[in-house]
């Protein structure tokens, strides 16, 4: 990441802890950034192996991609 | 002629640091501390936990690093779980213990007698498919509505056909239904009964890319080859959602799962529980345990 990257990122964190519960990063284990889609991955997987939630997924700009949520879905 | 198929009462966790882990359980889930003690068998400190005078979660401490316990503990540490925390044993009530070690014994499994005239046996992992048991006389059921309460034991196995085998011909626990497939989590699965009273989910991943081939496969050593073992501990609350709240008040995270099992279910993430993925569903009516 460059300084505009780092400084978005540092950005969405500020945001998503001023949510507090309501925020898609708490619970996250590794930050990655992912160049072509321009965001950021929150993984939350715990186990290595077996993972209960997919990673939530912010834009630079801190708009939300994907909230997240429990892997194991539907039946 | 005796019903001897047993039915879980607790589980044991296995905690790096007891009074943490006693503080952990009362802050997220109210639970209270019922008798502390230690063991002599496997030399390990414990507190019992409950809401009203029942065990729900026994926790332990291994007192030196040459115990059964923390051998456990190292086996499974990783970089998120440095102690290697979770599941160490689950406690069974069945009428007849004895009998039911020795129908266990006469089917090839593995099982030690505690030698105190008590009944209790333990069952070796071997015998269970990677699920360290322990046996013990029944008890009256207990009376009070709790907000947690165990339901079952989530095990992931390596071939159902032949864990359902050995779970009948040992535990007389049968599978009432038919196997059911959850493709977004890449298994197959058995639910297996003693009489009304679900004992276990029995988990086949169906290719070795599913997230429980991989745990499986972190798990694999020169005793469990295939790696099979307790997975989940599955818990019914009659109020899942504040259940929720309380524990996201205290600190703690949960993952809502409404679509599956159903309304108002979640999981709690082993970081959150000193290394067990609990998954909790709204409590139904139930037959009397």
């Amino acid at each position: 990441m460059g300084s505009r990257e780092l400084s978005a990122l540092l950005a969405v964190l500020e945001q998503e802890l001023e949510r507090g519960r309501e925020g898609h990063i708490i619970g996250t284990w590794t930050i990655r950034y992912e160049k072509e889609r321009g965001a950021f991955s929150f993984d939350k997987c715990e186990n290595d192996g077996y993972c209960e939630e997919r990673p939530s997924v912010l834009a630079l700009d801190g708009s939300v991609l994907d909230p997240g949520g429990p892997i194991v879905i539907g039946g | 002629m005796t019903n001897l198929a047993p039915t879980l009462s607790h589980c044991a966790v296995a905690v790096h640091d007891l009074d943490e882990a006693v503080a952990d359980y009362e802050r997220l889930f109210g639970l209270r501390v019922g008798e502390r003690g230690e063991n002599p068998w496997g030399h390990f400190r414990w507190a019992q936990m409950g809401w009203a005078g029942e065990q729900a979660v026994q926790l332990i401490q291994p007192e030196s690093d040459d115990t059964h316990v923390s051998r456990v503990m190292r086996a499974r540490a990783t970089e998120k779980n440095p102690h290697g925390e979770g599941y160490y044993i689950s406690v069974w009530t069945t009428p007849d213990p004895i009998a039911l070690a020795a129908r266990i014994e006469s089917s090839g499994g593995r099982v030690i007698d505690r030698g105190d005239g008590s009944g209790v046996h333990w069952v070796h992992p071997s015998a269970a498919h990677g699920a360290f048991l322990e046996i013990v006389p029944q008890k009256p059921p207990h009376p009070e509505e709790t907000p947690l309460r165990i339901s079952h034991l989530g095990v992931a196995v390596a071939d159902l056909d032949e864990a359902e085998e050995t779970f009948r011909r040992r535990f007389g626990w049968i599978r009432p239904s038919e196997r059911w497939v959850l493709d977004s989590g890449d298994f197959e699965a058995a639910s297996i009964f003693a009489d009304e009273v679900q004992a276990m989910t029995l988990i086949q991943p169906r290719s070795p890319e599913s997230p429980i081939a991989v745990e499986m496969r972190r798990r694999a050593d020169e005793k469990n080859p295939r790696g099979e073992g307790p997975h989940i501990s599955v818990w019914t609350s009659p109020d899942t959602a504040a259940l929720a709240e309380g524990i996201e008040a205290a600190g703690g995270r949960v993952i809502r799962t409404s679509g599956w099992p159903g309304a108002g279910s979640m999981l709690i993430p082993p970081s959150v529980t000193h290394g067990m993925l609990m998954e909790v569903t709204p409590r139904r009516a139930e037959p009397a345990r």
